[in-house]
């Protein structure tokens, strides 16, 4: 509970010092709008030549894209600090957080990211525009598993990021991070485009399914999941975050600082 | 001659200096491919249903998935405009105006150097990718004298754009990070990096046709393709070229116009 407050009160002071800088704030938001825009533009002019791709319609492809975009960005905006871990290794910084007396993990999670901000707001307006025009008819069951998706999904992404920058601890290169993020890029689409073994992979092995198409799948019904598969995501996105605390522990007990 | 060595050592130090992390961006390029895996992926889904989408067949579109993301790799990056709002942010910017190079023009070989080096580096791994592993077809040789002309043009050009974005840091206190932001999404999209622009509906097409980003990536990446030649192909080269000289007079204007703003912080 105390990590939550702290979590919390780090993450207000962040917002306080970037509200100095408005006007590159409001051009931040523009530019994440734009890239939803452009994101959504090519899926719709691609949408234009066919009627459906892997069995999804334009509307239904949209609620996945929203879906998987929303569970992307409550991660960023929860944990964007990972970001920094490479360069606080490197630099030896990380010791500052360590001679705290909390959680080191808590206190550099916390960054204020503006793209986060407003990719969750646009991906939310995505989601709610195309779930209206997939069909999608909200009742409270219906809601409640969203919600409960998207938390799942969300923490799936939130440890396998954790897990990614971990590895911070081994290599001197932040760019072996940001490739292996565009792993996420596998969520983007219905997973019915893949290949057979692709399609299991990113059902068991690296849960992204489970951010996008599975919680689209069920609000659309656009194909029938079965229950075990919905319940399956809570026990996956548990192992995600599980998997991701270990790579955690794991990296920091080698941690030696930088010395001067 | 003698002004050739006065700017050759700029080139080399923005070389140098990304090779040095070769490493670096060679892993960040995972990002990038990974990216037209997944495209790959929905084409090869798409084309299950029609044979040609934009006048495209699959082999085609495959060919242009990977081309134009090289170029656009090759062509442009945000360092090139942030690396002046940095010095601008910093008051730096006055020891650059104290060497006896012309500003604009040192930073346009520092973009050379550094978009040869990261689009040798990236670009050539997303490449060779495409032409091991998904049949991506090598251009006609006899287009290759074009394409490098092609290709040179649209670094100017996305250096011109890159150039006035990054001067913009006079008037924004130095940082220009959402904007960057947008001209990069902006460029991806209407360059024709992420979908080719034959499958814009007609009025976007228009639109875009009027911006100089499609000169960035599509023109070379028609010209690779084969797609342009004799006339077409002149024209194009004519259009690439008064964007090129029209941008690099307007970042030189708005440079010195915003001279007049400067505040170095002082100390």
């Amino acid at each position: 509970m105390r990590s939550v407050v702290l979590y919390v009160d780090l993450l207000r002071m962040q917002l306080v010092a970037r509200g100095q800088y408005r006007a590159d704030f409001l051009t931040g938001v523009a530019a994440s709008i734009l890239q939803h825009m452009a994101t959504l533009g090519t899926l719709w002019l691609i949408f234009a030549q066919v009627p459906a791709l892997g069995g999804w319609n334009v509307a239904q492809a949209a609620v996945l894209y929203g879906f998987f975009s929303l569970t992307l960005g409550l991660t960023n905006f929860l944990a964007s600090g990972l970001r920094d871990l490479p360069n606080m290794v490197r630099q030896g910084e990380l010791d500052g957080f360590l001679v705290q007396p909390a959680s080191a993990y808590v206190q550099l999670l916390p960054r204020i990211n503006l793209n986060a901000i407003s990719d969750v707001a646009v991906s939310l307006t995505v989601l709610l525009g195309a779930a209206q025009s997939a069909g999608v008819r909200w009742s409270l069951p219906v809601a409640a598993y969203a919600l409960l998706a998207m938390v799942c999904g969300t923490a799936i992404f939130l440890g396998f990021l954790t897990a990614v920058y971990s590895l911070s601890f081994w290599t001197p290169y932040p760019g072996l991070m940001g490739g292996l993020e565009g792993l996420t890029q596998l969520a983007r689409f219905p997973a019915g485009i893949y290949p057979r073994w692709l399609q299991v992979i990113i059902t068991w092995v690296f849960p992204v399914a489970f951010t996008g198409h599975f919680p689209a799948a069920v609000l659309t019904g656009v194909e029938a999941v079965p229950w075990w598969t919905a319940l399956a995501g809570l026990g996956l996105a548990a192992a995600a975050l599980g998997a991701g605390a270990a790579m955690w522990r794991w990296g920091l007990s080698r941690y030696e600082g930088a010395g001067n | 001659m003698r002004e050739f060595d006065r700017y050759w050592p700029t080139v080399q130090i923005a070389a140098k200096f990304v090779v040095a992390n070769r490493t670096q961006y060679a892993l960040q390029v995972m990002g990038d491919l990974l990216q037209i895996v997944v495209m790959f992926f929905i084409w090869r889904a798409a084309y299950a249903q029609a044979d040609t989408f934009g006048g495209l067949t699959q082999a085609e579109m495959i060919s242009y998935l990977f081309v134009a993301q090289v170029f656009r790799l090759v062509v442009t990056h945000s360092v090139m405009e942030q690396q002046i709002a940095y010095w601008i942010r910093s008051g730096d910017i006055i020891r650059e105006l104290v060497v006896p190079l012309v500003y604009m023009w040192k930073d346009l070989c520092h973009a050379i150097g550094w978009l040869g080096a990261v689009g040798g580096i990236s670009g050539g791994l997303v490449y060779v990718t495409g032409l091991l592993f998904f049949d991506v077809r090598l251009p006609a040789l006899s287009a290759l004298p074009a394409l490098l002309l092609s290709l040179l043009l649209a670094i100017v050009i996305s250096f011109g754009i890159s150039f006035i974005i990054g001067t913009l840091a006079f008037w924004s206190d130095g940082s220009i990070w959402g904007i960057s932001n947008a001209k990069q999404v902006v460029m991806a999209f209407a360059s024709g990096a992420l979908i080719p622009l034959s499958l814009f509906p007609s009025w976007l097409r228009q639109v875009v046709d009027w911006l100089p980003f499609q000169a960035g990536v599509h023109i070379p990446t028609s010209i690779y393709l084969g797609h342009l030649h004799g006339a077409t192909l002149w024209r194009a080269l004519g259009v690439q070229a008064l964007w090129a000289a029209g941008l690099l007079a307007l970042a030189n204007w708005f440079f010195h116009y915003s001279l007049r703003k400067v505040t170095i912080p002082g100390g």
